[in-house]
Formats: C-alpha cells, sequence, structure tokens
C-alpha cells in the first residue's frame, strides 16, 4: 500500500496524544527563537568584536556553541521527537504505547538541554563540536533518546497496519542510530580516543548526527507530509527504500572527510571522499520521489504554505547535495576547508532543508493539534519570504566570503592571515543582515502557531 | 507483531552498518595506526619522545576547551596549500597523543595555532589576550579581560594576569614544540647576538612599508601616532615608549633601536620581533623616526 493519506492511514479513533505532540512543539519553539536569536548575536560579533564581549557568559566562543545546541538539540531534536509522536501512531494505526512516558520525556528533556545549554554559557563544555554539552549531560541525553525510541518500537510492535512505511523505517532508524552515536560520540570518544584518534572518530561522530539522526528525521517527515498533503501516492516506494539503504551504507563512514589532509590515514580519508560522491544516490532518490509524488499537484504552491516550503525545502536539497560531494574533493577541500564556505553548506542543510520541512509539517499539523485554521495565511507568507530572502542573503554572502578568504589564504603565503579577514568583513555584515531577516521570519511563525492556538477560526469536525 | 524480517533489517541498518563503519572505518584504524604513540620525528629527522603536558599546561588547555577558542582556532597544520609555509611544520600525529579529546577544530576564523609556541613572547600573548585588537589592528578575537587582575582604573592589567591567564598562555607556548624549535633550527641564540653595524639609509618607500608594519603590530601600545599612548598602553607599567619625546633608554642610535625591537625589553611588555624579518625591523624604524620630527 504505496498510498497514504490521512483517511486510509487514520481512523475512527482517534490515535495521536494531541497534547503531547502540542508540547513537545510547543518547546521546540522556544529553542527555535532563543537558538537563531543566540546565532544573530554572534555574527554581530564579527563585525563589532565588542558586542556583549565584556561578560564572560556572552563571549564569542560560550555563544556560538549556544547558538549549535539551541538550534540542533533544542530545535531540531525536539521537533522531531514531536513529530514522531504524531506520525508513528498515524502510520500504525495504533496509540504510542505508555502514554504518560511522552509527557515525562518532555519534561526530562526540559530539564536535560535547558540545564546543558546554561551550563555552555558558564564555560562547561567538553569541547566536541556538535557534543558540548557536559559529561552529565550526555547521560540524561541518552536516557531521553533511550526511552523515546523503546516507546516507538514497542509501538511498531503493536501495530494495526501491516505495512511499514518507509517514514517508519527512517524515524525507528533514525532513533536508533542517534542514540548510538551519541554514546559513541560524547560517552566513549572523548574519554578513552586521544588526539588523532579522538578526531577521526570525531568526525564520524559529527557527520552521523546530521546524516543519520536530522537527515533520517526529516526525510521521514517529507514522506509522509508530501503525499498527505497532495494527497498524492508516494511515487516509488521501492526508490524510498532505495534511498534509506543507500543512507544507511554510504553515510556512517564519511567522517573523515571533515579532517582531510590531518594526520588521520590516508586510506580512511580516501574512502571518506569516496563516499561522499556516493551520497548523490540516496538524495537523488529523496528527489525523484518528490517530483513523482507532486505530479499534477504543482499548484498547490500557490496556495498551500505547507507545500511552498516543502518544494523550497526540496530544492536546497539538492544544492546541499551537489555541494556536498564536491566540496569533499581534495581540490575544494583545500580551499574551502576552514571558512565560511562550510558554515553556509551547514546552514544550507539544517536550515535550508530541515528546519523547512519540519515548518511545513508543523503548518499541517498544528491545525489537526489544536482543532483550529491557522490564524493568518498572510503572516504565513510573510514568513515563507522573510525565510527565503534572509536565507539567499546569508548563503550568497558565506560562500562568497568562503571563496575569497580560502583563495587569500591558501593560493599564497604571504597575505596576512588579518588581510583576509578584513577584506570578508563586509560579507559578515550581509550575513547579520540575512540572519536577521531569517529570525523575523521565524518569530512570525512563533507568533502565528501561538495566535492559532489562542483565538484561530475553529475547524468543523470532519469524520 | 513484528515480522521476523523487519526485525532483522532493523537490525542490520541501526546496528549492523553503523557498527561497520565505526569498527571498519575508525575504531580498526585507531587500533592499529599507533597513533597514540607519543613519539615524532623531530626537525633533525630524530625519533624523540613527546612530553606530557604540565598541571599548568593541562589547566591552560582546559581553559583553551572552556572558552572555545577551538570553535576560531584549528590545531593542524595540514600537508597540503599553504599551511606549512604559512605555519610552520605539517602536524604529526604522536603530537596529539595526550589531547583527550583533541581540539583539531573545523574552523579558522583565526589562525591555525597548531605551531604558536614559541611565536610570540609571553608579553606580546597576555596584551593580545586582555586586547587583540590592540596588538593586531583589526582583529575579531573577544578580549578574554577575565583572565587579568583588575587596575586602579578597573582596566585589565596585562602584566597580571591570573592563574587561569597563565595557564592558558603556558599552554599555547607549548604548542607544537615537540619537534624542536623549527624558526631557529641551529639553536644559535640570534636574538641576542645581534651585530649590525650600521643601518641602510632610510628611503621614503622603507618609510610606507614602515607605516603598515608599526600600525599592525606596535601601535595597540606605543599609540597610532607614536605618543606611547595605544589602547592597550594604560595597563603597561614601564609604559611603553613615546616616540615623539624619543628620549630613548637604552640608545638611540638606530643600530640601538634596531637591537633593542630585535631582543625586546626584558620585563616589560616590549615583546621580541625577531617574527619580522631584519628589513621589516628596518623599515618600522624609518618610521618611527618620522613621529621625531612632528
Ligand atoms: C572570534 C573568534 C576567536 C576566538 C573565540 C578566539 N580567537 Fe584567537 N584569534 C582570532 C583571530 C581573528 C585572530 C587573528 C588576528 C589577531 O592576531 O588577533 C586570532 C589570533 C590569535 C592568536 C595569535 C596567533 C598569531 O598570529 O600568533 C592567538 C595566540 C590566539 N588567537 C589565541 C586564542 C585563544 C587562546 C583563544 C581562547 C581564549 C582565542 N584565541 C579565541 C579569533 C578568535
Ligand atoms: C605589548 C606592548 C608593546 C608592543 C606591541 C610594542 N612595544 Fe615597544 N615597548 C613597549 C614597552 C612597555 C616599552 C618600554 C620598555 C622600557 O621602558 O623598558 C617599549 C619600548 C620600545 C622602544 C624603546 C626602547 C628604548 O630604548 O627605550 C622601542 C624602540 C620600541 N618599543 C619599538 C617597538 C616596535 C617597533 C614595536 C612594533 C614592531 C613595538 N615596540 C611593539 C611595549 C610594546
Ligand atoms: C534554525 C536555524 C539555524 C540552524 C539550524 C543553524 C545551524 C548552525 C550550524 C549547524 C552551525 C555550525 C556550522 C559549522 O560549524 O560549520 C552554525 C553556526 C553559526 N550560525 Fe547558525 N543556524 C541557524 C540560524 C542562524 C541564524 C539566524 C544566524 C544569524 C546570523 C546564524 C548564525 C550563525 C553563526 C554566526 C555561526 C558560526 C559560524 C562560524 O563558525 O563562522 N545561524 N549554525
Ligand atoms: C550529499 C550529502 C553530503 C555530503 C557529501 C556532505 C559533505 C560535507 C563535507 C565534505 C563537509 C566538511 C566540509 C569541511 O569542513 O571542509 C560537510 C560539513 C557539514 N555538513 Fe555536509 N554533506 C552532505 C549533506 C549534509 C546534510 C544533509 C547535512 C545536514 C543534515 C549536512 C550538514 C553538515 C554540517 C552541519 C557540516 C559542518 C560540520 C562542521 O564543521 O561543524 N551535510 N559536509
Amino acid at each position: 500500500m504505496a498510498v497514504i493519506s490521512e483517511k486510509s492511514v487514520s481512523q475512527k479513533e482517534e490515535v495521536v496524544d494531541k497534547k503531547a505532540v502540542k508540547m513537545w512543539f510547543y518547546y521546540s519553539f522556544i529553542w527555535l527563537i532563543l537558538g537563531m536569536t543566540a546565532g544573530g548575536l554572534t555574527s554581530i560579533k564579527f563585525n563589532f568584536p565588542d558586542f556583549l564581549g565584556y561578560v564572560p557568559w556572552l563571549s564569542f566562543g560560550r555563544m556560538r556553541i549556544f547558538h549549535l545546541g539551541g538550534v540542533a538539540f533544542g530545535w531540531f531534536s525536539t521537533a522531531a521527537i514531536g513529530m514522531a509522536y504524531y506520525i508513528v501512531p498515524k502510520l500504525t494505526g495504533t496509540k504510542i504505547v505508555w502514554p504518560k512516558l511522552s509527557y515525562f520525556l518532555l519534561y526530562l528533556w526540559i530539564a536535560t538541554s535547558t540545564i546543558g545549554q546554561i551550563c555552555l554559557l558558564a564555560g562547561y563544555n567538553q569541547g566536541v563540536e556538535v557534543g558540548e554539552w557536559p559529561l552529565f549531560i550526555d547521560i540524561l541525553t541518552v536516557i531521553v533518546f533511550g526511552l523515546a525510541t523503546v516507546q516507538v518500537f514497542v509501538t511498531i510492535a503493536n501495530r494495526k497496519q501491516k505495512h511499514i512505511y518507509v517514514s517508519l523505517w527512517y524515524i525507528t532508524a533514525g532513533l536508533t542510530w542517534a542514540c548510538l552515536n551519541y554514546v559513541v560520540g560524547n560517552l566513549i570518544n572523548p574519554y578513552f580516543y586521544a588526539g588523532v584518534d579522538n578526531a577521526s572518530i570525531h568526525g564520524f561522530y559529527l557527520h552521523c548526527v546530521v546524516g543519520l539522526w536530522i537527515t533520517p528525521m526529516g526525510t521521514a517527515m517529507l514522506y509522509y507530509f508530501l503525499p498527505v498533503i497532495t494527497k498524492n501516492p508516494v511515487y516509488s516506494h521501492k526508490l524510498s527504500m532505495l534511498g534509506f539503504w543507500g543512507l544507511a551504507l554510504f553515510y556512517p563512514i564519511i567522517g573523515a572527510h571533515h579532517y582531510l589532509y590531518s594526520p588521520i590515514e590516508t586510506w580512511v580519508q580516501t574512502i571518506s571522499i569516496m563516499s561522499s560522491m556516493m551520497l548523490i544516490l540516496p538524495v537523488w532518490s529523496v528527489i525523484t520521489n518528490q517530483v513523482g509524488t507532486m505530479k499534477g499537484k504543482w499548484h498547490m504552491m500557490s496556495s498551500h504554505i505547507e507545500v511552498k516550503f516543502l518544494v523550497l525545502g526540496a530544492v536546497f536539497y539538492v544544492i546541499t547535495c551537489f555541494q556536498g560531494p564536491t566540496q569533499a574533493l581534495r581540490s575544494m577541500q583545500l580551499i574551502i576547508h576552514f571558512t565560511d564556505w562550510v558554515v553556509g553548506h551547514a546552514h544550507l542543510a539544517i536550515y535550508g532543508v530541515f528546519t523547512l520541512w519540519t515548518w511545513a509539517g508543523m503548518y499541517y499539523v498544528w491545525p489537526k493539534l489544536t482543532g483550529r485554521e491557522i490564524y493568518s495565511q498572510k503572516l504565513a507568507s510573510w514568513h515563507f519570504w522573510l525565510s527565503l530572502l534572509g536565507f539567499s542573503i546569508m548563503a550568497l554572502a558565506l560562500w562568497a566570503a568562503g571563496l575569497v578568504q580560502g583563495g587569500m589564504l591558501n593560493l599564497a603565503s604571504n597575505v596576512p592571515f588579518i588581510d583576509t579577514v578584513k577584506a570578508i568583513s563586509p560579507f559578515w555584515m550581509m550575513r547579520s543582515i540575512g540572519g536577521w531577516l531569517m529570525i523575523a521570519g521565524a518569530a512570525v511563525f512563533v507568533y502565528n502557531m501561538y495566535m492559532t492556538a489562542k483565538v484561530g477560526k475553529h475547524i468543523e469536525e470532519v469524520a | 507483531m513484528i515480522t521476523t524480517s523487519f526485525k532483522g533489517a532493523m537490525l542490520g541498518a541501526g546496528f549492523g552498518l553503523y557498527i561497520a563503519s565505526f569498527i571498519v572505518g575508525y575504531a580498526y584504524p585507531a587500533m592499529t595506526a599507533k597513533n597514540d604513540v607519543p613519539k615524532v620525528k623531530d626537525i633533525h629527522g630524530n625519533i624523540v619522545e613527546v612530553r606530557p603536558y604540565t598541571e599548568l599546561e593541562k589547566r591552560g588547555r582546559e581553559i583553551y576547551i572552556k572558552e572555545a577558542c577551538w570553535i576560531c582556532h584549528s590545531q593542524f597544520v595540514r600537508s597540503a596549500g599553504m599551511d606549512e609555509k604559512r605555519y610552520g611544520p605539517v602536524s604529526q600525529a604522536g603530537e596529539f597523543a595526550y589531547d583527550y579529546p583533541a581540539t583539531f577544530g573545523t574552523r579558522r576564523i583565526g589562525p591555525d595555532l597548531a605551531r604558536e609556541g614559541g611565536k610570540r613572547t609571553d608579553g606580546w600573548q597576555y596584551g593580545h589576550l586582555a586586547n587583540p585588537q590592540a596588538m593586531t589592528q583589526g582583529s575579531i578575537m573577544p578580549k578574554y579581560v577575565w583572565y587579568f587582575e583588575k587596575d586602579s582604573n578597573g582596566e585589565p592589567d596585562i602584566t597580571k594576569p591570573t592563574e587561569d591567564g597563565k595557564a592558558l598562555i603556558a599552554y599555547l607556548q607549548r604548542l607544537g614544540t615537540s619537534i624542536g624549535d623549527f624558526r631557529n633550527p641551529e639553536g644559535n641564540k640570534k636574538a641576542s647576538s645581534v651585530s649590525v653595524a650600521s643601518a641602510p639609509k632610510f628611503t621614503p618607500e622603507m618609510v610606507n612599508s614602515g607605516k603598515a608594519i608599526y600600525e599592525a603590530n606596535c601601535a595597540g601600545c606605543h599609540g597610532i601616532n607614536g605618543n606611547g599612548a595605544g589602547p592597550a598602553a594604560a595597563a603597561l607599567n614601564p609604559p611603553p615608549r613615546n616616540f615623539i619625546k624619543a628620549d630613548y633608554k637604552y640608545g638611540s642610535s638606530d643600530v640601538d633601536l634596531f637591537k633593542t625591537i630585535t631582543n625586546g625589553v626584558k620585563g616589560t611588555a616590549m615583546p621580541a620581533w625577531d617574527s619580522l624579518t631584519e628589513s621589516q625591523r628596518w623599515e618600522v624604524i624609518a618610521y618611527i623616526r618620522t613621529f621625531e620630527k612632528k
């Protein structure tokens, strides 16, 4: 059964615990705003280093890791788990088992992530990029992820639908990988491996966070919401499974591409580059499926805000996945590694693709959770255009800055470092402007969601 | 119930491929490559032992991690491109054998620090840590003023770093030094044995290039117009020299100045400038001289 629609999967009785999903989403909104604002404040420091500079808690290094923790864990991970609590019951036709656990995990996660973030500002970080939270927070994080994983697995075991739709594959695998990977990257690696081995395994961890947690959870959303919203069957279930296995096969081995030309064994670096090339496969399977599924429904882009976000995210996904393999090549690495180019790539993927897809899902789900229509389509439209405009400015500025600085530093050895900093400082200014437009967009979004829940028009019950 | 094939497949995806990749690509090389043996080839080609961190350096490394310096500074010299020319000999695995976790970094908002040890004097490092913009005009590095005692005006006193501040600089001064002093491979103390008989004749071109060198390196202490009152000067005792008054302590001929600039002044914040080439040092003197006439 490749056709999924809310009708075919949902049923007479309500299976989604709406309140739980809503609460997870509310918590993700908080970090969406805090995390992005921290990014915006950090970006101002590139042009005005004294801005908020005399307070240790707000100094550059600490704010920068606070930004990452805020958006990657506070925002995306929270939203993704919330989505799982919506999508899994819909696709299995059963309620999530142990309903109280969804709330308990939320409270535990609120405490964990909030304390973790405060620790970063206070100067307690364990020195692992994208795993900065200190050890005791990591243990709590593993508990939250672990219990959520078990809960989802048992729910699927109790399922009423025999067929396991591709989104379920992605969600179960994503959760499992996230647990394993979090243990490897945060509990084992920093304490048992030194130096070069540590860096190598850190690369592995880092790319598994983006490739085996953020990507599968985001892709699960795309595969669920696209058919449900367009009411078209998924173009090819086989293709979607091919993409899944491609991801599982090629992603974990590419970590060393974060440390090319380092003392890590050359063959490990080479495999990581080859594997990066192969990632084109799973990406194309997702994109082909999206285009196929959209067939005959492109006109929905003008009327449905969620379709707009899905399509724009897909466009960015195509760019990400051309950029990724290209920048993994040694000749490209020479220039763009260590520069703003990579920062552009990171935002393109996590913001441009997965944050946008999450928003698409939320625009669709929120009315179902609250029983009210989206408060203002006009604000939703503002959200879309602010995000698109802001991000375009940011991305172009970062890529230009990366090429300029990378060129200056690596094509000649006699250019003083500080001259390269001065040369790209106008681009940093542009990035800030773009970034603050993005933040404005996100603020509009959160306001719109809040008002929807408060005063949106009631939807007439449809059976 | 979960079908057997589903269960098997899930195990394959979730555990198998992840763990297989980890073992093949990461854990196996980590076991076999002997990256964690603290030995390096030094600048003369001998295999030498890397000494563990001292307590002070260890503390400094903790501060380095705590302030997330690693977000802005990478710590390995790549085996390609201009890295070697720019920063020094390519990094070797043994140099990192004591690093839990590694601070390789993935970003260079500031320069690589893998070979920072010995590049600058402690005095420069303290001045820079407290006020990077004073030392490198246009720098965007934060001012780490909380690693210094406050003077009577509430400004950080760069001659009085806190214990943590000292530890941090001790750590920086140790970075990349286990291969020996590549900046001075013969070990002849060129710094203390400056032997120049006479100064070149100063030309307007020299003054011109001297201006840029001065503004990038000296203005932070000596002031942009040479009055000895640069942004970092307030906290310095003795204060930086005022080049307008030009009452020099250690001899006022060009050759005397050359010696002072090359060696620095021990016990004061005045760094040794052997990092500048000889001709750059002459150029900066040519420029300093222009202050006097005003
Ligand atoms: C905003 C990013 C940023 C952070 C955070 C940062 N730096 Fe820097 N750092 C720079 C830049 C840019 C330069 C180059 C300009 C200059 O000399 O100040 C630099 C230069 C340096 C230098 C001089 C390198 C040379 O030329 O010899 C040292 C040493 C240094 N930083 C140490 C540190 C330490 C220690 C920390 C943490 C306490 C730190 N930095 C945090 C950006 C940063
Ligand atoms: C960290 C601050 C600092 C920086 C940077 C600095 N100086 Fe100095 N300099 C001093 C201080 C302090 C003195 C005073 C030493 C004393 O009174 O013994 C001094 C003294 C001098 C003197 C006078 C020596 C004498 O005989 O009286 C000269 C010449 C000089 N500096 C040149 C330079 C040049 C050239 C540069 C840049 C390449 C430079 N300084 C950078 C702090 C600095
Ligand atoms: C949900 C939205 C966002 C996500 C998911 C996100 C994600 C990230 C990630 C993953 C990084 C690390 C990049 C790397 O190390 O290569 C990063 C860094 C950064 N982000 Fe964001 N970001 C978001 C929004 C913003 C916004 C709105 C701004 C405002 C300008 C911003 C500014 C920055 C800055 C300044 C850095 C540091 C870059 C550097 O190291 O030079 N981010 N962000
Ligand atoms: C086709 C797939 C992709 C390939 C081949 C690829 C390749 C790369 C490479 C080579 C780097 C390192 C660049 C450098 O440091 O010089 C990188 C960095 C990064 N990628 Fe990707 N990428 C891909 C997709 C993605 C996706 C889907 C995401 C997000 C979910 C993502 C997130 C990131 C982030 C956050 C970084 C920055 C890491 C850091 O330094 O902090 N990438 N990618």
